[in-house]
């Protein structure tokens, strides 16, 4: 799929490019990594403490009362392994001061009179049949009784609105408590956002987009994979599916935003961006030509409807 | 409520409704003009599902909230005239 890419030599780069970053650009004395337990943080982690050095590295971990409890053990192992200080803060009083929950669990019992959060679970999902039909995004509520059995239902744009703006209280509470690590060591935050994540508006600005570099911005998930091999990334954390860890149901990346798994969806996009025509991509993955084109649509749409993410404050 | 309207009445109603409801909304743009180009992200696209439901007493199903039926103002207004007038 990426016939020119080495994850060594890039491996490499990235090394050097964290070093010059924290040291001679930011002239911070180490970094502070919010670490999830996935293949995101356990890269930058492995790759910052190869640039830095174990002793000036932070792992912090920052569950709240929807993280998966395997998250933290993953986080934790890793850290260990590499020598690495742990610091873990709950959020959930934070938030639960913010009043996050009872924003996003009102906004889910419009949807579903019934709903009830002391025992129901929930996540957010799009529609998964992206090779099928050219389906457009629209987000759906799944709830997950205690007895398995699961509801779903379409949200109104109010009720959206209000789940997006309370779960989003998660991660700019994260990037808070990350800054407050690292002002008080004389740190950089380390973020760990994905070219995925980046272009296709898959983070929250000032929150997981809130950081003071972005070592893996520019490449694609299997690429991070390749490179989490290379650096010895215990396995249990690369075959690990990547979870949205937001609600308190789980739900895959694919589930609630990509669609696609993600050797399909990088190997379409990057063969797009390198010119390949549809014809071309679709026989390399044996589809055809209009679900290549739906595919192809759905990452442009994404990139135009995100735009704002990813602008700077606007000065007249 | 609606199931008379002839496909220009609804075209000019849905024209309304989204020079109305999204500010990028170029009235000027041909009718083929995909809906992202207008601005309508996914949440673009469930105000107007939830606009068609309400405002024309149609239920729409999610399997047919594709880009064949939603993706531009063409199409809609095809899809619509098809769920009122058959």
């Amino acid at each position: 799929m990426f016939t020119n890419f080495n994850p060594a030599e890039e491996a490499d780069r990235l090394i050097s490019w964290i070093q010059n970053s924290c040291y001679k650009t930011l002239k911070r004395e180490g970094g502070v990594i919010g670490v999830s337990g996935g293949i995101d943080s356990a890269t930058v982690l492995y790759l910052a403490v190869k640039a830095l050095g174990a002793d000036r590295i932070i792992a912090t971990l920052l569950p709240d009362r929807d993280s998966s409890p395997d998250s933290a053990v993953f986080a934790e192992e890793m850290a260990k392994r590499l020598g690495v200080k742990t610091i873990t803060i709950d959020i959930t009083r934070a938030l639960d001061g913010f009043g996050c929950y009872e924003a996003r669990d009102n906004a889910v019992k419009q949807a579903v009179p019934d709903f009830d959060p002391a025992c129901d679970k929930f996540k957010i999902v799009l529609p998964q049949n992206l090779l099928g039909e050219a389906s457009l995004n629209i987000f759906s509520v799944v709830i997950i009784r205690p007895d398995g059995k699961e509801i779903r239902r379409r949200l109104s744009p109010v009720q959206i609105n209000e789940i997006v703006a309370a779960s989003n209280l998660k991660q700019r509470s994260r990037m808070t408590v990350l800054y407050h690590e690292a002002e008080r060591r004389n740190y950089a935050v380390i973020g760990t956002s994905n070219k995925n994540e980046h272009d296709l508006g898959f983070f929250v600005k000032y929150g997981d987009g809130g950081v003071d570099m972005q070592p893996i911005r520019h490449l694609f998930k299997t690429q991070i994979y390749a490179i989490a091999r290379h650096l010895g990334v215990p396995d249990d954390v690369v075959n690990r599916p990547p979870t949205t860890d937001t609600y308190p149901a789980d739900a895959t990346q694919e589930e609630f935003f990509y669609r696609l798994p993600f050797d399909m969806l990088d190997g379409i996009w990057s063969a797009w961006e390198n010119g390949s025509t549809a014809e071309k991509i679709a026989a390399g993955f044996n589809l055809n030509i209009e679900q290549v084109n739906n595919v192809i649509s759905d990452i442009r749409d994404k990139e135009r409807t995100t735009e704002y993410l990813r602008l700077a404050p606007m000065v007249p | 409520m609606s199931s008379s309207l002839t496909k220009e009445k609804i075209r000019e109603e849905l024209l309304g409704y989204f020079d109305a409801t999204f500010p990028l909304f170029d009235s000027e743009a041909p009718d083929e003009t995909p809906l992202a180009e207008h601005g309508v992200d996914s949440l673009g696209t469930t105000n107007i599902v939830v606009h068609l439901e309400q405002q024309y007493q149609v239920e729409i199903e999610d399997s047919e909230i594709t880009r064949a039926n939603l993706g531009s103002l063409k199409s809609l207004v095809g899809f619509l005239d098809k769920k009122l007038n058959g």
